[in-house]
């Protein structure tokens, strides 16, 4: 091949190569090296992109926050892993019973990981302790499901500007966990189920201090309740709109007097809330096995959420933040849904968590009344009238 | 300790085909269509090697 001294312009070579650049582009070597640097910048920018959502949102102290903890303090396998996170203590003056309120356990379900956020920046407890895992499943929400083309995050106005939150995927990140075995070994019941869910801390529970990424995270909150002698543990969750466990408490059968007392309170406040027993034969679910294998009381609530739904239009974050979906308008038309849905979707300040922060404050106040000698009373809480109103924008500052 | 080993024996594998990928890109003996289609393949592979998806 012949080599032109610094110009584009080359000469006829021995693959019988024309000469200028159309020249130069024929030499099947050059043309591959220049489009392989063209697919590393292309690498470099996707993986700049992917990379960027490894870092989660910021969590703000709020004047109740007594202490911050790390998950890996209760299980130091997790430690430097992207299994730990922050676990915020809010300790009232008084004391009393422990609550624990878990969010992100899926991290695709933002009505429970933002109704946490709320609670750690805004509340204030005068007696006993809330202790509130905003981002349980960390890993979750460095990566969003596959082939779900779902945001990687969204924000909620507020007076300063917009605050930003991820939004994740439903179980670990494979990046932290993997390969799925082809069938998922829950421990200790031994029941299977599918290999992906192998990477679904909510069918994790307990876990295990030397199991997989997944079990190891589950394990970190089963021994901070048993530690800690948590009493209670509510676990915010929420569901595709065709799913029929919607706005919904599910509760383990110890858990159950207090969910009915918590149903009724909700339902005379004009909340529409349904109430199921947690399934003894399903396994790994945080009402289940954190009702079984330690001395707290657990339950779960679910709300509506369209962008993780299967017959959802385009995934945006306009649809996470509305819930305004007109497929899902059709199909509660044609009877296929069990939670009403019509133009106004199911927002979610307005709506998802403000039932969820609804459900919290009902489940302290019960707690109290039937346990005055361990009472967990808040002494500043985020007001339903408010958020109805105004969305959270008053309770959250931009990011 | 397994899944340490795992994820070795498959950064392994896919090193081994990015090599041969990068290969097929530079090759004297492939058409245009055929490098670019390698060349494609690469940017996934470069993502994985590196466990950054």
């Amino acid at each position: 091949m012949n080599k032109t001294s610094g110009q584009a312009q080359v000469g006829s070579n021995a693959n019988g190569e024309g000469g200028g650049v159309r020249g130069w582009w024929r030499n099947r070597f050059r043309r591959g090296l220049v489009l392989l640097a063209g697919a590393a910048l292309g690498a470099a920018v996707a993986g700049h992109g992917f990379v960027a959502q490894r870092t989660l949102f910021a969590v703000r102290r709020g004047p109740g926050v007594t202490a911050v903890w790390r998950l890996s303090d209760f299980a130091p396998g997790l430690r430097d892993t992207r299994g730990d996170t922050e676990v915020y203590v809010l300790a009232g003056a008084k004391p009393g019973g422990t609550v624990l309120v878990l969010g992100g356990i899926h991290a695709n379900e933002p009505a429970g990981y933002v109704a946490a956020v709320v609670l750690v920046e805004n509340a204030m407890m005068a007696a006993g302790r809330l202790i509130v895992i905003p981002t349980t499943n960390a890993s979750g929400f460095t990566a969003g499901d596959p082939q779900e083309a779902s945001p990687p995050a969204f924000s909620l106005p507020t007076a300063s500007g917009p605050r930003w939150f991820r939004y994740g995927g439903r179980g670990t990140a494979v990046t932290d966990q993997w390969p799925d075995p082809d069938v998922y070994l829950h421990h200790p019941s031994g029941q299977t189920l599918s290999g992906s869910q192998t990477r679904n801390m909510n069918r994790a529970f307990p876990g295990r201090a030397d199991g997989n990424f997944t079990e190891r995270c589950a394990w970190a909150v089963t021994e901070l309740v048993r530690r800690e002698q948590v009493d209670l543990v509510i676990d915010l969750h929420e569901a595709s709109p065709e799913y029929p466990v919607i706005n919904t408490i599910v509760a383990h059968e110890r858990a159950m007097p207090l969910a009915v007392s918590v149903a009724m309170a909700l339902e005379l406040r004009g909340i529409k809330i349904g109430l199921e027993a947690s399934p003894l034969n399903l396994r790994g679910l945080s009402h289940r096995e954190l009702g079984d294998h330690t001395p707290a009381l657990a339950v779960l609530m679910e709300t509506a959420n369209a962008a993780e739904g299967r017959i959802r239009g385009r995934t945006t974050p306009e649809l996470i933040v509305t819930g305004q979906d007109k497929m899902y308008v059709r199909a509660a038309r044609a009877g296929r849904l069990f939670v009403s849905y019509d133009e106004q979707g199911h927002p979610l300040e307005q709506e998802r968590v403000r039932r969820h922060l609804a459900g919290v404050e009902e489940f302290l106040k019960a707690w109290a009344e039937e346990n005055p000698a361990r009472p967990v009373v808040a002494a500043r809480y985020p007001e339903q009238a408010v958020i109805e109103k105004e969305g959270l924008g008053r309770y959250l500052r931009r990011s | 300790m397994i899944h340490e080993v795992v994820v070795i024996a498959y950064r392994l594998i896919v090193l081994a085909v990015l090599v041969a990928v990068v290969r097929a890109a530079l090759s004297k003996e492939n058409g245009g269509s055929l490098q670019v289609m390698a060349v494609v393949l690469t940017i996934p592979l470069v993502l994985r090697l590196l466990m950054i998806k």
